[in-house]
């Protein structure tokens, strides 16, 4: 147990985790940001805010998230940028699985897939280990200050992390329309 | 600089190389998936099959105008019948698409249909601005054209027949209807597995 502590708490890996997370939100929130009429068209289908409501959430949620990012980017404010990005996912995540449970098909509104992405349990898992990844950004780093390689490892792990998440969402969607694909010539 | 670090930074960049090799591979097989998607409507077995009468339906719209589908229309126009669902993300993205169309053809209109309660609907039409068309909420509509998956879209001609129907999902499935009843096919697909009946010579793509 001691090890895994001395691994989450190692500068880099602290540093990677912050970096990482900064990252997703800061894309979540530029994404909703570009797109606030798709945004605030993917709340009312969730059904889960008040119709009155919704002007507010499509305008204070990306606000929210690109806050977050920047927080987690700037040192000094302890465990509570990762601890608010952690519930924000664990909220995603639950919002998605209460519409699963009551059997809506609706596009879960992430902004990493291109196209209409329909929420599934894959990504309440993601969700969930999105919120892993906030916990372990929660924990804090042991004094040691980063060396010049370290930023490289810092740097090239955001950005492999970042091209990893694309293409598992790119071929999650080819597995969809392969599996579309396969019906319709069956159909035929 | 010693060797480890050379090749701890060479590893780094052959791995995230890698990665973007492969995302890029990956979207590929995307872009391959758009080419080889039906390139009209998918047709199922559904009745009224094309060729047949449709029913006659006497509905009342959004904003309870009167909205007949099927039957002989009075004003000669052909009917582009739409099934969606608030829940279809699909069908948000056909709804432009399917009133361009309707402004683009002449004789043409639209009406986009489904079924519920309007409190379940009305988000839903506040949104898309579905009051200015017709807007039904019909079940018995939809069971009478066996409608199982969304989007489904049928066009009827101006006597009630149905000149051609199937899955859509794309402008291009849209299209295809109005190209099959311009063919006087009863899809793309039966255009392209056949010779030309009217003998344009075009193909297909």
């Amino acid at each position: 147990m001691s090890a895994w502590a001395d691994f989450l708490q190692a500068p880099v890996i602290q540093a990677i985790a912050h970096a990482s997370l900064a990252l997703l939100l800061g894309a979540a929130a530029l994404h909703k940001l570009r797109n606030p009429h798709n945004f605030r068209a993917t709340l009312a289908d969730y059904t889960l805010v008040p119709t009155r409501l919704e002007p507010v959430f499509a305008r204070l949620v990306p606000i929210f998230e690109a806050t977050l990012a920047g927080l987690l980017l700037i040192p000094g404010f302890g465990p509570v940028p990762a601890l608010a990005a952690g519930s924000l996912f664990i909220l995603y995540g639950a919002a998605m699985a209460l519409l699963l449970l009551r059997g809506f098909e609706v596009d879960c509104g992430c902004g990493f897939a291109r196209g209409p992405q329909p929420i599934r349990w894959m990504l309440v898992a993601r969700n969930g280990g999105f919120a892993l990844v906030a916990g372990c950004a929660a924990l804090s780093a042991t004094e040691q200050p980063l060396a010049w390689l370290d930023l490289i490892d810092v740097a090239m792990a955001v950005g492999l992390s970042a091209t990893l998440l694309a293409g598992f969402e790119q071929a999650g969607r080819n597995a969809r329309r392969g599996r579309n694909l396969a019906r319709s010539e069956g159909a035929r | 600089m010693s060797s480890m670090v050379v090749s701890h930074v060479l590893l780094w960049v052959a791995v995230v190389g890698l990665a973007v090799l492969v995302l890029a591979l990956l979207r590929q097989i995307g872009l391959l998936h758009d080419r080889v998607a039906p390139a009209g409507a998918l047709m199922g077995a559904e009745e009224p099959r094309v060729g047949e009468h449709a029913p006659a339906f006497e509905l009342r719209d959004w904003l309870g105008r009167p909205t007949r589908v099927g039957g002989i229309d009075p004003a000669g126009k052909r009917t582009l019948l739409l099934f969606t669902s608030p829940t279809c993300p699909v069908c948000k993205e056909l709804l432009p698409v399917a009133r361009s169309l309707r402004d683009a053809e002449t004789g043409l209109r639209l009406v986009v249909a489904s079924d519920g309660t309007r409190d379940e609907h009305a988000p839903f039409v506040e949104r898309h601005r579905l009051e200015s068309e017709h807007y039904v909420l019909s079940e018995a509509l939809g069971r009478s054209y066996q409608i199982a998956r969304l989007p489904h879209a049928v066009l009827l001609d101006a006597e009630g027949v149905v000149r051609a129907r199937g899955l859509v999902n794309s402008r291009e499935h849209l299209e295809s209807l109005l190209e099959a009843d311009a063919r006087g096919v009863s899809s793309i697909q039966e255009y392209a597995a056949g010779p030309d009946p009217k003998g344009t010579g075009r193909q297909v793509a």
